[in-house]
């Protein structure tokens, strides 16, 4: 089906008024969630299965001299040892490149490394198998900071140097820029390591079937990218292997790199070596220590601006501090490079972003992916700007924002008016001149508490740009019972974007979402669809969803129209009736248009396919458009700080998001508070720390994530409708976006309350009571 | 988990004799400081002696004057109950429990057996004048939660038949403060203030704070000695704080370092104590 | 060492090992998998379950300590031609994204309104304290309560 019919169709289809599409819609899968039902990968285990787990190095840089499993080999219940030796196929588990052995070889580059796999009858067999295996480890100079790592003397972590990306842009003359700014600022950012913790840990299931194949069912976000490492470390051929992505309790960016591999690739061994099922997983700990990280990041941001606010200059230098292994940290700096000036039209734009290799913790892709990094620096900076040029923040965004007509920092036009909407309704939603008087009266007569109120704004590139090829395919089967089944290698686990695939699917087919079924995706029974990330399920799938819907249309509109005695364009899908329009009594039901076509022999199965146009631009420049479209986005934070304890309470968050077209409001709704409530923490509590290399911060002891009492009471929010170009509908990206914005929000707000700018995260206790007492506003009883 | 063998006791007796029977023999009350221990190795276990069988552990008496709570009460169970004249007190401990789900587990023997700073309990029965009573192969004796909480670490072969408390606090006013983040068990103080005012002159006071000296909760004698006897109007809130700040050595983590601690928790007790004193 | 308890209002009786914990007899022995794991220590409160009336961390509780008691587990609450409210109003909220951790949600839920506590949000707020939601339902979880409340 050649795109111009696609589109067609979906003019079609965004004509008229919805009748599932936007309304209020239950989950597909929210009734097996409050039922309880097994869903989940260790739900579904149906025999007792082998237990296995890694050794792992407590060293951030050693070599490997010597292994002995011996001590291990003859605990009781440890059935199983494997090294790199044993891998019958090849070392490979990275997500993306091919740098990670699956088990070190004869070096070690980052605490918890994975040496060896011990597999046994039981948990605690193989724990005491762990702690019987003996590895001689030489330890050798590490580094931990980016900058020194680049420096020519630093330890080499791998082969070709540390610098795996620079990114660059080079827009217009930032020196002419700064010569002719009234007033020049000069800050730098840093926000921490942090973690995306998905409450199910990562686990795997694997079991050999009787034909020699591995059947792995496992928790991640890329059945695909798992699929190709394992039947790679395996070395069987790719009909050997059958990878299953069960119910996934949260993914967040790390079960699209490389934990879910390890596990599947440890269970399959396990499974293929010993020919009986094997149960791969990690403790919460060991889950923290090992699954990539969000990146630390430091930022210097130098801006010029006329004196009445316009902005004429920006330099920004990054420093993405990777893992040893690439993973995903070249992608998330051209990211985070290409968004540095936040949502701003600036004439001369100078930005160098470096992602560099250190024996820090494993990081890689991290919901938001460099955006919420590059927004704290950029916003946090317009604030201060704002502070130096004495003028209200929103007034000096509003000067700058991004317009119908406006170039980015990489010279690309933006043709909607998304971010003018979303400023517009979240300054009157949250009341934004009355509150902000009101707070700094309260602030003069109050003496324990301050209250503020900050501001932030964000675009969001859509979808996959510069990360890599952006497709989707979906398969759509109908059965006799008129009941659609949907196959995607696409994954849900917490985003709602299938739902929101099901319900492009009711739409265009006129029924109701309940009878769209989902089936787990399937390496065996669908063609790689790309990964479940970047926030392009219901973007670049809803395309792929509507084009497989059209394709059964192609197929049932002729049978139905000779039926029916009308032409092809007077057919109306709805209702779980097919009729005639303007002509309701000439109908038929749905169920029994699809028996009429089952009974003629045809096959009611499609593929709908999309693929997002490429996208260009100019490496040494960086000019040019890398995405196909911009998500928007204002959030507006309140916050109370109390200048005894140094602690922040966010009383109130105003989020407005241009999402496009909302196909699944209800969805949204959580996804906008969930996603706020995240933010919240890295704001104010979320830090990943590692002294020397080594993670001090395990465990929700170490790592604080934000409980109910955390969250704000009140979260008002407003979606905009600004059509995007490529999206199912005109939909916009939106499954990351809500955590992009709390950071430099709620900086600015804690900023409006104190007085001065904090800029690193988390704006935790401790670090405002030092601000506090330098501003000599620390509350003294 | 690591194996281990039981042993289910149905009096103290018995339970004392297990204690004392070798090494890696533990007592389990509510367990949520236990299990986890013992999951990560941290702690070698060969024999868990249950105390949720030994009836005399969940008992809540009034014994003249006094009120005994036994050592497998739980949390929960304390503030329902409320048994001596601080409820409010209680009741601010219930709400600022790091997780209302584990009160249901934690039980006051476990809580003064940890001595630690994670145990909100602590400094409410300190202030609340606790005198912790141990069964031992000697027999019973009872010791002041101070000296408890001064010389012992957790987990001995004695075991925590429960605590006696005032029960009359007639005029005093009592307030209880905490900051923690997440589920944290940690928090960045809790602090625990009473006082008895008569004739604007303060009769008698407690101060008893999560980190009197590392992780070890106290009752900060310097600093009631310090204000008892004074008038009301006469207590000035900086001595207080400057007081509690040279009584307290509070451990620091990568959360909270100890200077912040010590900081805030002397401004929270001067803050806390001209309350109480109504000034 | 021979365990008798009831799930969801049946007698169940099971021979459980000196070491092994309540959730994973509920799991592994007696199949009720709505009882999750999350981090082993109390911390997460994904193994919530009611023992006697009460909110408990399973993981915490080694298996013998059941015995005798009551437990329900999330199967034991409404059933899909027959909704629990708090399961009807976390639907009709959107409180379910990732769902692993609404087996505990609801049943958190359940218990505020069998003790009559549903109607305030505070105490509602503060009784969902201990379980932790990384995809953010918390304040949806408020709302299914509160609808649940009113009766709707």
């Amino acid at each position: 089906m050649d795109e111009e019919t696609i589109k067609r169709f979906e003019q079609i289809l965004k004509a008229r008024e919805f009748y599932v599409v936007g309304k209020k819609v239950a989950r597909v899968d929210a009734l097996d969630a409050v039922l309880g039902r097994p869903m989940y990968t260790t739900d579904l285990l149906t025999s007792k299965a082998l237990y296995v787990r890694a050794v792992r190095s407590p060293h951030p840089h050693a070599l490997i001299r010597s292994i002995d499993s011996s001590a291990t080999r003859s605990v009781r219940g440890v059935v199983d040892v494997i090294t790199h030796r044993e891998i019958p196929g090849v070392n490979d588990a990275g997500s993306l490149t091919s740098d990670r052995p699956l088990l070190a070889v004869d070096r070690v580059r980052h605490y918890g490394e994975a040496v060896a796999l011990v597999v046994g009858e039981d948990e605690v067999s193989v724990d005491e198998g762990i702690a019987a295996f003996r590895v001689e480890y030489e330890p050798l100079p590490a580094v931990f900071d980016p900058v020194e790592a680049l420096k020519p003397d630093a330890p080499r972590i791998q082969e070709q140097g540390n610098l795996i990306n620079h990114v660059k842009i080079r827009k217009g003359n930032v020196e002419e820029g700064f010569s002719a700014s009234d007033v020049v600022i000069r800050n730098e950012y840093r926000t921490p390591f942090m973690d995306g913790v998905p409450m199910e840990i990562e686990v795997a299931y694997a079991y050999p079937e009787p034909d020699g194949t591995i059947t792995c069912i496992a928790s991640m976000q890329n059945p695909f990218d798992v699929y190709n490492k394992v039947t790679k470390v395996l070395g069987l051929p790719p009909e050997k292997v059958r990878v299953i992505q069960a119910a996934t309790g949260g993914g967040f960016g790390p079960k699209s790199d490389e934990s879910p591999i390890d596990v599947a690739a440890y269970a399959a061994l396990a499974a293929y070596r010993n020919r009986r099922p094997a149960l791969a997983t990690f403790t919460r700990e060991e889950a923290m220590a090992v699954q990539t990280k969000r990146h630390s990041f430091r930022i210097v941001n130098e801006t010029g601006a006329t004196s009445d606010g316009r902005l004429l200059a920006w330099r920004s230098t990054l420093y993405l501090t990777n893992g040893p292994y690439y993973s995903k940290g070249h992608l998330v700096i051209q990211r985070a490079t290409f968004h540095c000036t936040g949502p701003y039209e600036v004439p001369n734009v100078w930005a160098d972003g470096y992602a560099v290799l250190t024996n820090n913790t494993l990081a890689g892709s991290t919901r938001g992916f460099g955006a919420p990094e590059a927004h704290f620096a950029a916003e946090v900076q317009m604030d201060v700007l704002a502070e130096k040029l004495g003028m209200d923040p929103l007034e000096l965004r509003m000067k700058n924002m991004l317009r119908p007509g406006s170039l980015t920092a990489t010279s690309q036009r933006i043709d909607d008016d998304g971010l003018v909407r979303c400023v517009e309704a979240a300054a009157r939603l949250s009341r934004w001149t009355e509150r902000r008087r009101e707070h700094e009266q309260f602030n003069r007569t109050n003496g324990r508490y301050r209250r503020g109120i900050g501001i932030a704004l964000l675009y969001h590139g859509n979808t996959l740009g510069p990360e890599g090829e952006d497709y989707a395919i979906v398969h759509l089967s109908v059965d006799e019972r008129g009941k659609v089944k949907l196959q995607t290698g696409l994954t849900e686990y917490g985003t709602g974007a299938l739902t929101s695939l099901a319900i492009l699917v009711a739409e265009a087919l006129g029924i109701d979402v309940k009878d769209v079924e989902l089936l787990r995706p399937d390496t065996r029974a669908v063609r790689n669809p790309g990964p479940t990330v970047a926030s392009r399920t219901t973007v670049i799938g809803g395309r792929a969803a509507l084009d497989a819907a059209a394709k059964l249309r192609a197929i049932l509109d002729p049978i139905a129209s000779e039926l029916l005695g009308c032409r092809q364009d007077e057919l109306v899908y709805r209702d779980g009736k097919v009729m005639v329009a303007g002509d309701p009594n000439r109908s038929i039901s749905f169920r029994e248009l699809v028996r009429r076509a089952i009974g003629m022999g045809l096959d009611l199965k499609v593929e709908g396919f999309y693929k997002a146009p490429d996208t260009k631009w100019d490496k040494e420049t960086g000019q040019g458009a890398p995405y196909n479209q911009y998500t928007f986005g204002a959030l507006v934070s309140e916050v109370e700080v109390d200048l005894l304890t140094g602690a922040v309470r966010v009383l109130r968050m105003t989020a407005v998001y241009d999402v496009g077209k909302a196909i699944n409001p209800l969805g949204l709704k959580a996804l906008i508070e969930g996603g706020s409530i995240m933010g919240l923490g890295h704001a104010l509590t979320e830090e990943f720390l590692l002294s020397d290399g080594v993670p001090v911060t395990l465990g929700f002891q170490g790592y604080s994530i934000p409980t109910s009492v955390e969250s704000p009471l009140e979260i008002v929010q407003e979606v905009v409708e600004s059509e995007g170009k490529i999206g199912a509908l005109g939909a916009k990206a939106m499954g990351e976006i809500p955590v992009v914005l709390p950071m430099a929000s709620i900086a600015n707000a804690v900023a409006h309350a104190i007085g001065y700018h904090i800029k690193e995260t988390p704006l935790k206790p401790s670090r405002i009571l030092e601000a506090l007492e330098e501003l000599g506003i620390a509350y003294r009883p | 988990m690591p194996r281990f063998s039981v042993s289910r006791p149905s009096s103290l007796r018995e339970a004392v004799e297990r204690l004392s029977s070798g090494e890696g023999v533990y007592p389990i009350a509510g367990g949520t400081a236990l299990i986890p221990l013992i999951k990560k190795g941290l702690l070698e276990v060969r024999e868990l002696v249950d105390l949720s069988s030994v009836r005399e552990l969940g008992a809540i008496r009034r014994e003249d004057g006094r009120v005994f709570v036994g050592g497998m009460v739980t949390h929960s169970e304390l503030v329902d109950a409320a048994p001596w004249g601080m409820r409010n007190v209680l009741r601010d401990f219930l709400r600022n429990h790091t997780s209302p789900h584990v009160m249901n587990l934690a039980t006051v023997g476990g809580s003064v057996a940890s001595s630690t700073s994670s145990e909100d309990l602590l400094p409410v029965l300190l202030a609340a004048d606790a005198e912790v009573v141990l069964a031992g192969r000697d027999g019973d004796h009872s010791v002041s939660l101070e000296d408890y909480l001064a010389r012992r670490g957790s987990f001995r072969a004695e075991i925590v038949e429960g605590v006696r408390v005032r029960y009359v606090w007639d005029g005093w006013r009592f307030s209880f403060s905490k900051l923690s983040v997440s589920v944290r068990r940690m928090p960045a103080f809790c602090v625990v203030v009473g006082a008895r005012v008569s004739d604007q002159t303060v009769e008698d006071c407690r101060v008893a704070v999560a980190f009197a000296d590392g992780l070890r909760p106290g009752r900060l004698r310097d600093v009631e000695d310090a204000v008892r006897g004074k008038r009301v109007d006469a207590v000035r809130a900086a001595d207080v704080e400057d007081a509690v700040r040279r009584s307290i050595r509070p451990a620091g983590d990568v959360h909270f370092p100890s200077e912040y601690r010590r900081k805030v928790t002397s401004r929270v007790t001067a803050l806390m104590l001209s309350e109480v004193l109504g000034a | 060492m021979m365990v008798e308890l009831k799930v969801n209002g049946r007698p169940y009786r099971v021979e459980v090992a000196e070491n092994e914990l309540l959730v994973d007899v509920l799991r592994y022995r007696l199949g009720f998998m709505g009882v999750k794991q999350g981090c082993g220590e109390g911390d997460c409160g994904l193994c919530l379950v009611l023992m006697n009336g009460r909110p408990v961390h399973s993981c915490l509780i080694p298996a013998w300590r059941a015995d005798g008691s009551d437990i329900v587990t999330v199967e034991g609450i409404g059933s899909e031609t027959s909704l629990h409210p708090v399961q009807r109003a976390f639907i009709d909220q959107g409180a379910v994204q990732c769902g692993f951790c609404i087996p505990a949600a609801v049943l958190i839920g359940k218990w505020l309104l069998d003790r009559g506590l549903a109607g305030d949000r505070e105490t509602v707020r503060w009784a969902y304290r201990g379980l932790l939601c990384r995809c953010g339902s918390y304040l949806r979880f408020e709302e299914a309560v509160a609808q649940a409340s009113r009766g709707g």
